[in-house]
């Protein structure tokens, strides 16, 4: 991530004619785009085309961005709103959180933990606000302000998403466990 | 069977979240030693969070840069609405104005004319001024007004929804 004050002078130089400093930008940042991307779209090669559109919408509106807030949060917010939109274009199936964790770490689902299947599973049957909530505020490098900032709503609507969000996970494995543990 | 209050469920959450602090933090922790329910549910709780803690960024594929720079001077399609829903409204806008066409063609307008006299109205007449204007309106006049508007309509759609979108890919 960059410091204010790199962001700044690269801002400055992109401004001022020199394309290439971009590049540093997309590189600092592509990590945090892409994953919210992923979260919205809950598929790779989607959230990635959204990812680049967004950088590409930020870097030809740089001259309206008026620097109050900063690079890094505006940037987040046209990828998140790009990611939305894509979502209502294409009507994205989602693909099974399971799923796209498997392809993250490339690990064996054997090897995972049960606990961690049946959150995955729950985490999928959540309501679309509550689960994006969630997911954005468990990326740890993002304040809870940052996400509001992101996604348009207030913080305290985003900390009771957060919390109905994750007391809903906790009944829905207690409940699984307990079906499990009746059908051994 | 003892329960667990609202207070105690926020409470729960905000020591997860590392929000408790002080006097608050160490009243839930005896809240907490003293209450089984209170334990079980942070039990409950605590794998959901330390799971959901392992979120991690992900990385998008090695190209992704490249692909950046490449198409920064790339124009932007602007969105567009459907093509699906457009052709709808089109379809709905022209057969307003056949219908209307056809009326107006077998005569079903001809007979509506009448005259406006802004003189009957009571509020003008208080300040009345010498030549307030009197109007023919033509019912016949009317739908040909609103046929013409839905024609333009009808274009605007056609425009927007077909026309540009079409022209916007194949010049990008």
């Amino acid at each position: 991530m960059l410091s204010l004050q790199e962001e700044n002078t690269l801002i400055d130089q992109i401004l001022g004619g020199k394309q290439e400093a971009y590049a540093r930008v997309v590189e600092a940042y592509k990590s945090y785009a892409y994953t919210i991307a992923l979260k919205v779209l809950s598929n790779r090669p989607e959230a990635e085309e959204a990812a680049q559109d967004g950088f590409i919408k930020a870097y030809q509106h740089l001259k309206s961005f008026n620097r109050k807030a900063r690079f890094s949060t505006w940037l987040y917010r046209i990828i998140f709103n790009t990611a939305i939109s894509y979502k209502r274009k294409h009507k994205t199936v989602l693909e099974s959180l399971e799923h796209h964790d498997r392809g993250s770490d490339q690990q064996d689902p054997l090897e995972r933990n049960d606990k961690e299947v049946f959150i995955a599973r729950a985490l999928a049957q959540l309501n679309e606000a509550d689960r994006l909530a969630i997911q954005l505020f468990y990326i740890r490098e993002f304040s809870l302000e940052e996400v509001s900032e992101m996604t348009g709503q207030r913080v305290n609507t985003l900390k009771v998403r957060v919390h109905r969000a994750r007391q809903r996970l906790a009944d829905e494995l207690t409940r699984t466990l307990k079906a499990e543990a009746l059908s051994l | 069977m003892e329960k667990i209050t609202e207070a105690q469920e926020a409470n729960l959450q905000r020591y997860l979240d590392g929000e408790l602090e002080g006097p608050g933090l160490q009243q839930f922790k005896e809240e907490l030693s003293a209450s089984a329910a209170l334990q079980r549910r942070l039990e409950m709780i605590r794998p959901v969070h330390e799971m959901l803690g392992k979120n991690k960024l992900q990385s998008p594929s090695a190209q992704f840069v490249d692909r950046v720079m490449r198409n920064l001077s790339r124009q932007y399609l602007k969105p567009y609405p459907s093509p699906k829903n457009g052709l709808m409204l089109l379809a709905g806008v022209m057969v307003a104005s056949g219908l209307l066409a056809v009326l107006l063609s077998a005569g079903t307008f001809d007979q509506i004319t009448g005259i406006v006299t802004l003189k009957q109205v009571d509020i003008l007449n208080k300040y009345q001024t010498p030549g307030i204007p009197t109007f023919n309106v033509s019912g016949k006049l009317i739908m040909k007004i609103l046929i013409g508007v839905n024609l333009v309509l009808a274009f605007i759609v056609l425009d927007r929804t077909v026309l540009r979108p079409f022209f916007d890919r194949r010049h990008a």
